[in-house]
């Protein structure tokens, strides 16, 4: 088998670099940085005294880890470059501002806040800037601070996979060694569940159950509208833009059937009036500023549309990329990573994460020219892309780290089994609460799927599951672990004045979080009976 | 360790991250060129870096 014998010892050893991490973070509240470099040692330890792993192999595993964190963090910088660019010019502000004239409904407002708009924010962005964003907009037109966290958290989960460019679905892809084109479509037809989930769920907690069934038509159309076109550009190889464009896909459609009075009938006298700080509707909308603040994300579609269906260009920018071989390696039990050409490999000048500096490069130039930055506006942008990046990017290498050590050492394996073991024919319904748990230590989808993707796939392949439906329970429990994510939850309450009384948000959180994630489970055990084994 | 990293904690990570970054890259040279005891180095470094990570917080 190549591990040593599974029993509770061997299983509790192969899992202590996952329970260090859990105690730490949880139990102690570290930060990622720091439990991760521990979380680092501890698995050191475990693969060398008790999985047989020798030095070369550990080494050539941190080398692995590095390419496979690069690929990750490359769209993370960028990202987050672009998301500063237009914030600094007040882009962000500016469409906020315009969303929240669309309707006096309150209950319309916070469908197009927290369920469109926080899914577009998090199709370029992620790492906490929709909640970040969109629920002080919110507070600030009169929402209770609760409800502005706790609707952004649970509207934006649908999402978070597709969501910063594709940085959490190409981080299941890397660690599983999955063909992107092969998980795209299970994933994102779970995800579109979600779609339809997180819209209820947002409008539940605001107003109750009662609320979201008299919007319930408006959540099946422009759900089905944004669950559609995520899986239709997933499915195409648009794997960077599918939550983006389905985020402005949702917005758009949102706001016309809003705008032309089709559910006017869902409005309820409750509903409406203007709360303290709202703008009035009769003010006229500023169109060539409102144009000008979303031109980036029009110039993104428009370079990653190019690059990917111009040939010549996409072969042009093809030409560097880093393509290392890796020799065979094994422990002293058995268990082999097999020899290969190219582990991988990284297209320097047509990655995503490349994509994205060009269009934040001419956003920055156009924006400039309009006269939208102040003065030491540059220094501004880079500094705060560097400071939102650096303290994630030290996370997400040990934590990367750490995953290889367990995968090449046959220590995921070793769990996944002991996990199939015990939990048999139920744990599809098990799996997204894995990816939930994950998210919950980690505060990221990405850092979910790199720490359990493994995991998820070795249990699948033991259990003779599905692998697609398994990796798409993975991370679809990964992205709803948003809502419970402690590291979100802070961010989201210091925006809004509730820093240190988090208390209310955590309680309604876990209450949406779970109960979404129990739907999805039981999905996923239904649809594990149909589809059977692959 | 601490007073070092309060004086600039952005850079100070910075740094850290570039270090463990590099050193990740470096270990698949130096265990190509020297083998077992390359390895060793490499993985002492990484290691070396975890410690000022953990105790720079």
């Amino acid at each position: 088998m190549g591990t040593p014998d599974l029993s509770p010892v061997t299983w509790v050893v192969a899992a202590t670099p996952i329970i260090t991490l859990l105690v730490l973070m949880v139990g102690f509240n570290w930060g990622g940085a720091k439990a991760g470099g521990v979380a680092w040692l501890v698995a050191l330890a475990a693969a060398y005294l008790g999985f047989g792993a020798g030095p070369e192999l550990l080494a050539y595993s941190q080398t692995k880890a590095i390419l496979l964190a690069l690929w990750v963090l490359y769209i993370i910088w960028a990202a987050l470059f672009l998301f500063h660019v237009v914030s600094e010019a007040g882009g962000i502000r500016i469409i906020g501002d315009a969303l929240v004239r669309v309707t006096e409904n309150r209950v319309l407002q916070l469908m197009i806040l927290a369920w469109c708009f926080t899914g577009f924010l998090q199709g370029f962005a992620g790492f906490g800037v929709p909640v970040a964003i969109v629920a002080p907009l919110m507070a600030a037109v009169g929402f209770s601070p609760v409800v502005a966290v706790v609707s952004t958290l649970i509207g934006h989960t649908w999402a978070v996979t597709y969501g910063s460019l594709g940085a959490s679905f190409f981080a299941i892809v890397g660690v599983t060694g999955q063909a992107p084109e092969d998980l795209a479509s299970p994933l994102a037809l779970m995800l579109g569940v979600t779609v339809f989930l997180a819209g209820a769920g947002a409008v539940w907690s605001f107003r109750g159950p009662m609320a979201m069934v008299r919007v319930l038509p408006l959540i099946l159309i422009v759900g089905a509208v944004m669950s559609g076109v995520q899986w239709a550009m997933a499915v195409l190889g648009f794997y960077s833009l599918a939550a983006f464009t389905a985020g402005i896909t949702g917005m758009i459609v949102m706001i016309l059937l809003v705008r032309t009075g089709v559910f006017h009938r869902e409005q309820n006298d409750d509903d409406t009036g203007d709360a303290e700080g709202q703008d009035s509707q009769d003010s006229k909308m500023n169109w060539p500023r409102f144009l000008l603040a979303v031109h980036a994300y029009v110039l993104l579609v428009a370079v990653v549309l190019v690059v990917n269906m111009v040939d010549p260009i996409g072969d042009a920018l093809g030409q560097v990329s880093i393509d290392p071989s890796f020799p065979e390696t094994s422990t002293d039990f058995g268990w082999t990573n097999e020899a290969t050409d190219s582990y991988r490999s990284l297209d320097v000048l047509s990655h995503p994460g490349a994509l994205l500096l060009y269009t934040a490069i001419i956003g920055l130039f156009i924006y400039r020219r309009a006269g939208l930055y102040g003065d030491g506006a540059m220094r501004k942008i880079v500094r705060n892309a560097v400071d939102a990046s650096v303290s994630a990017s030290l996370g997400i290498v040990t934590l990367v780290g750490m995953a290889l050590i367990m995968m090449e050492s046959g220590m995921t394996f070793l769990l996944a089994q002991g996990i199939a073991d015990v939990a048999g024919g139920a744990f599809p319904a098990i799996s997204p609460f894995i990816g939930v748990l994950g998210a919950f230590m980690t505060g990221s989808n990405t850092n979910s799927n790199i720490l359990f993707g493994a995991l998820q796939l070795d249990t699948a392949l033991i259990l003779e599951l599905h692998v697609g439906l398994i990796l798409a329970a993975q991370t679809t429990g990964g992205a709803l672990g948003s809502i419970i994510a402690p590291a979100k939850i802070i961010v989201g309450c210091s925006t809004v004045g509730l820093g240190g009384r988090e208390g209310p948000v955590i309680r309604s959180g876990i209450k949406f979080g779970l109960a979404i994630t129990a739907i999805i489970g039981l999905i996923t055990f239904v649809a594990s009976l149909v589809v059977g084994g692959s | 360790m601490k007073a070092v990293r309060k004086k600039n904690p952005l850079i100070f990570d910075l740094i850290l991250f570039l270090a463990f970054g590099l050193a990740s890259f470096a270990a698949y040279l130096v265990t190509d060129a020297a083998g077992v005891a390359g390895a060793v180095t490499s993985i002492a470094v990484l290691a070396g870096i975890c410690l000022i990570l953990i105790f720079s917080r």
